[in-house]
C-alpha cells in the first residue's frame, strides 16, 4: 500500500505533503515516515492511504505520473 | 530502593546491555538484509537507539564497579552475556525479524520491569526510543506470520526458545525471583515470560502460526549469568569487529 506523508514544522504552519511510503500495514508505514522523513522535528507527521484521497478535481493517476504524489 | 544492587541485579543488566550491544551490531552490520530501502533506514535509526542505552546501561555498571574499558572492549567472547539468539547473524529476512524482532521486546519487557532508583527516568526514555522499534518489528512479524507462516513457524521453533531462556525461567515467581525479592524489579521472569507469550499471541493472532507450548527452563540447567542453558557465544570475528580491531591504527589515543 502507498501511503502519503503530511507534516508540519511548527504549529499554526500549513500541513504540507512531503512524500510517500510504501508498506504493508499502518505500523511499518509509519515507521518509515518517521525514520525516512526524519529531516525536520516535525510538530505532527500524519498519513493517509493513496487510496482514500477523495478526488475533488484533477486526475490523481495523472498527479502521480507527473510527480506531484511521489 | 535506593541502595547497592544484588549481584544477580548486576549481571541481570549485564546481559540486557550486552544482547542489546549485540543487537545494535546485526542492526547495523545485516541493515542492508531488509527488502526495502524504508527497511535498511529504519535499522539504521534503530541500532543507534540501542547502541544509546547500552552506553546508559554500562555507565551504570560501572557505578557499581565494573571495568568499563572492559565492558566495552576488553572482554574475551565468553564473558559477553548476551541472549544466545544473537551469538550470529540471521540467514534471511524472516529469521532476522524473528531473531532479533522478539528479542528486542524481551529485553523491553526485562529493563522496563526494573524500579532500582538508579534506573528513575532513564528506563522511562528507553521506552519512548522503543515505540519506533515495535512499530518495525510488530508490523513486520505480523506481516510475515501472514505472509509466510512456514518460514515464520520454523523461525519461532528455532528462537523462541532462547528467547524464553534468557527472560528466565518459569519457577521463578514472584515469591522466588531474587530480583524481586530484593525490590529490583518489580516483575518476576514468569511473569515477563507470561506478557512475551501474550505478545507473541497477538502477533500471529488470525495467523495459520501457533506459538509452540513453551519450555519453562530448568532452573538447575540455567546460567544466571549468561542467561542461556548451552555454551556458545559471539565468534572471533564478531569480537573483532566490535572491538574495532581492524580499524586499531585510525584510533585516537
Amino acid at each position: 500500500m502507498t501511503y502519503e506523508v503530511l507534516a508540519r514544522v511548527s504549529a499554526g504552519d500549513d500541513l504540507k505533503h512531503i512524500g510517500s511510503v510504501e508498506a504493508p500495514s499502518d505500523k511499518l508505514a509509519r515507521n518509515y515516515a518517521d525514520t525516512t522523513y526524519d529531516e525536520e522535528d516535525w510538530s505532527v507527521m500524519v498519513l493517509v492511504k493513496r487510496e482514500d484521497l477523495v478526488r475533488v478535481t484533477g486526475d490523481v493517476t495523472e498527479a502521480i505520473g507527473a510527480g506531484e504524489l511521489v | 530502593m535506593s541502595d547497592g544492587w544484588p549481584p544477580e541485579a548486576v549481571d541481570y543488566v549485564q546481559a540486557i546491555a550486552d544482547t542489546k550491544l549485540m543487537l545494535s551490531h546485526w542492526y547495523a552490520e545485516q541493515a542492508f538484509i531488509g527488502p526495502n530501502i524504508q527497511d535498511n533506514i529504519a535499522l539504521f535509526s534503530l541500532t543507534q537507539d540501542e547502541y544509546g542505552q547500552v552506553r546508559q546501561f554500562f555507565l551504570q555498571l560501572e557505578g557499581q564497579g565494573l571495568d568499563g574499558d572492559r565492558l566495552r572492549s576488553d572482554r574475551e567472547r565468553e564473558e559477553f552475556h548476551n541472549a544466545a539468539t544473537t551469538d550470529e547473524p540471521a540467514p534471511d529476512w524472516t529469521r532476522f525479524e524473528v531473531r532479533f524482532g522478539l528479542t528486542d521486546r524481551a529485553a523491553h519487557l526485562m529493563f522496563d520491569a526494573i524500579v532500582h532508583d538508579d534506573f528513575a527516568g532513564l528506563t522511562e526514555k528507553m521506552s519512548e526510543e522503543e515505540y519506533s522499534h515495535f512499530d518495525f518489528h510488530d508490523g513486520w512479524l505480523e506481516h510475515l506470520a501472514d505472509a509466510e507462516p512456514e518460514a515464520f513457524r520454523a523461525a519461532l521453533a528455532e528462537s523462541l526458545p532462547d528467547v524464553l531462556t534468557f527472560i528466565g525461567p518459569a519457577a521463578y515467581d514472584d515469591d522466588t525471583d531474587p530480583l524481586v525479592t530484593a525490590g529490583f524489579t518489580d516483575r518476576s521472569a514468569a511473569e515477563l515470560r507470561g506478557a512475551f507469550l501474550d505478545h507473541l499471541e497477538g502477533i500471529v493472532e488470525g495467523t495459520a502460526v501457533t506459538v509452540p507450548d513453551p519450555d519453562p527452563v530448568a532452573l538447575e540447567e540455567w546460567d544466571e549469568r549468561r542467561r542461556r542453558v548451552a555454551g556458545g557465544g559471539i565468534g572471533a570475528d564478531v569480537l573483532d569487529s566490535i572491538r574495532g580491531t581492524g580499524n586499531e591504527e585510525f584510533a585516537v589515543r
